[in-house]
């Protein structure tokens, strides 16, 4: 009876995303191959996927939203590294109030990217406010001297609002890492004479290393699939793959949507890849580097 | 060491900037007027609550049990529960919203409340069923099992003991379903079809043209409340715990 239980109180659950989830993400995968079409005949085919493989939209798209990936996550890597060293500094001395300086920094996580694009939209646009403030200090003469950074070809708008946003998740992610690193291997340190800046990069950093190697990962994936951001401060060419991917389902064709549904599922494959690996990382590393902690 | 103090304070400048521009761009009294006497943002606003409010009941309905199971139970096949559980995070929504909404159609559910609930409680219970598993994971099975020994109903050991016990990781899973569902563009618009009209989906039009007007005031009123939610949540969750802490003892 007892056993039973178990599986009576967890179906619910599972049946519900399997049922609203999965067996949408099934459907999809059929239509890629051209099975189980709304309209016409349905037969399996791979033309699909090559034609999209063959077209070269595709290709900038992907190449596009590679690049915004990993430009935007390895900023935003390195940006960390930096604020995580400055709080690591602070952390003794206490020049500023710790506690009030993460709030601030973790702030742009509770702001959604749709609203978070807007706050980089108007802040660099060219009628935005740094360019309003500059024609007001004299510094340029009107607004449309002042650079293209949104809704610009190479995507600079995009990389900001990724940046502003996903920084402070990889500060989060981190800081209890620090700590635990700090209050286990401090006094080593003393003991040794080590000087903060050497125990930083040799020390704390390498052993938050999974968990920066770890968040930069969910970021790349995340900006892989990401929607709002790039609809909202990208370009009409190159654009994201889910941009792409909205555009031909807003159309409205039901012949599309084969097509739709094989980008749709590159995009997955994609997600699906980086969620691997990010489990492995987190097996192999924080395993390794267990007796640090203990 | 002054180096570091004025890093700080650039840093935490250009954290704050975007916030700044919203400030600077919502000070206009007529567009707060506006919008707030135009019956399209109560109307949006009550849709975004209903919606969220269904969306949480489903999750504490389908959620807790499935997370009392995982926190503390093995079984055959638990992995695979886990990694199905965990699916709506790794692979993108609007994927399988996409693929499922010619199927909605069909079943009626498209453009309707309820259709829109449902997906949005697919991509919160990953949320809550992680955040309740850490509560449960806490809670020893000894505590239920002196309340069936001095003769508590299933229920009442639940409101009793279980409950009080978990409430903190079940207010966090909570506020983090709220605050997903408010969020939701893409899913609702694919699924609602325009016709359930949520807040970012009034907003929308105004935001991505960059309209100053409209656009800052629904902007700076959705993260004025976003930031109060888990102001709230915060001291609530601290309440919880510091009654534990201070001599009033639950067990």
């Amino acid at each position: 009876m007892e056993k039973i239980k178990r599986y009576i109180y967890i179906a619910p659950a599972v049946i519900f995303i399997g049922v609203f989830f999965l067996y949408g993400f099934f459907q999809g995968f059929l239509q890629s191959f051209g099975l189980y079409r709304i309209v016409g005949e349905s037969s399996f085919t791979l033309d699909y996927y090559m034609e999209t493989i063959k077209s070269k939209s595709f290709w900038d798209s992907l190449l596009f939203t590679s690049r915004m990936a990993v430009v935007s996550s390895t900023v935003s890597l390195l940006i960390s590294v930096g604020i995580i060293y400055i709080i690591y500094m602070n952390m003794e001395r206490k020049f500023v109030k710790e506690e009030r300086f993460q709030k601030i920094v973790e702030s742009p996580l509770l702001v959604p990217y749709l609203i978070a694009s807007y706050l980089i939209l108007i802040l660099f646009m060219q009628s935005g406010t740094i360019s309003k403030l500059m024609v007001a200090l004299g510094i340029i003469e009107d607004y449309s001297k002042f650079p293209i950074l949104t809704n610009d070809r190479r995507g600079i708008g995009i990389m900001i609002a990724y940046i502003w946003k996903t920084t402070p998740f990889i500060v989060m992610m981190a800081i209890p890492v620090l700590k635990r690193v700090k209050s286990k291997w401090d006094s080593l340190a003393h003991i040794f004479n080590v000087g903060k800046t050497r125990f930083f990069f040799e020390v704390a950093l390498p052993l938050m290393g999974p968990s920066l190697l770890m968040s930069f990962f969910i970021i790349l994936a995340y900006i892989f699939t990401a929607f709002e951001v790039p609809y909202m401060l990208g370009v009409t060419y190159p654009k994201a793959l889910a941009v792409g991917a909205y555009e031909i389902y807003s159309r409205g064709s039901l012949d599309d949507r084969p097509s739709l549904m094989v980008i749709n599922m590159i995009i997955s494959f994609i997600s699906l890849g980086s969620g691997v690996l990010v489990y492995i990382i987190n097996k192999v590393f924080v395993g390794k580097n267990k007796g640090a902690w203990e | 060491m002054k180096k570091i103090k004025i890093l700080y304070i650039v840093v935490m400048i250009l954290f704050l900037l975007p916030f700044g521009a919203l400030i600077l761009e919502s000070l206009r009294p007529c567009t707060w007027y506006y919008v707030y006497t135009d019956i399209k943002t109560y109307k949006a606003i009550a849709t975004t609550v209903i919606v969220a409010v269904a969306t949480l009941i489903l999750n504490i309905a389908i959620g807790t049990p499935a997370a009392s199971v995982l926190a503390r139970r093995e079984f055959p096949g638990k992995k695979i529960v886990e990694l199905i559980i965990l699916l709506p995070l790794i692979i993108p929504s609007f994927v399988t919203s996409m693929g499922i909404h010619f199927t909605f159609i069909k079943l009626g559910l498209a453009e309707t409340f309820l259709g829109v609930t449902l997906i949005h409680t697919v991509l919160t219970l990953p949320y809550y069923i992680r955040s309740t598993v850490v509560g449960y994971g806490t809670l020893g099975e000894g505590y239920e099992m002196m309340g069936k020994i001095m003769g508590a109903s299933g229920l009442k050991r639940f409101f009793y003991i279980t409950l009080p016990h978990i409430m903190p990781s079940v207010i966090a899973g909570s506020s983090l379903v709220i605050i997903v569902s408010f969020a939701q563009y893409l899913n609702t618009l694919i699924i609602g079809g325009g016709r359930i009209i949520t807040v970012p989906i009034l907003m929308f039009p105004y935001i991505s043209s960059g309209d100053m007007g409209a656009g800052a005031v629904y902007s700076f009123s959705y993260i004025t409340i976003n930031f109060l939610l888990i102001f709230l949540l915060e001291k609530s969750v601290k309440g919880i715990y510091n009654k534990k802490m201070s001599g009033e003892k639950l067990w």
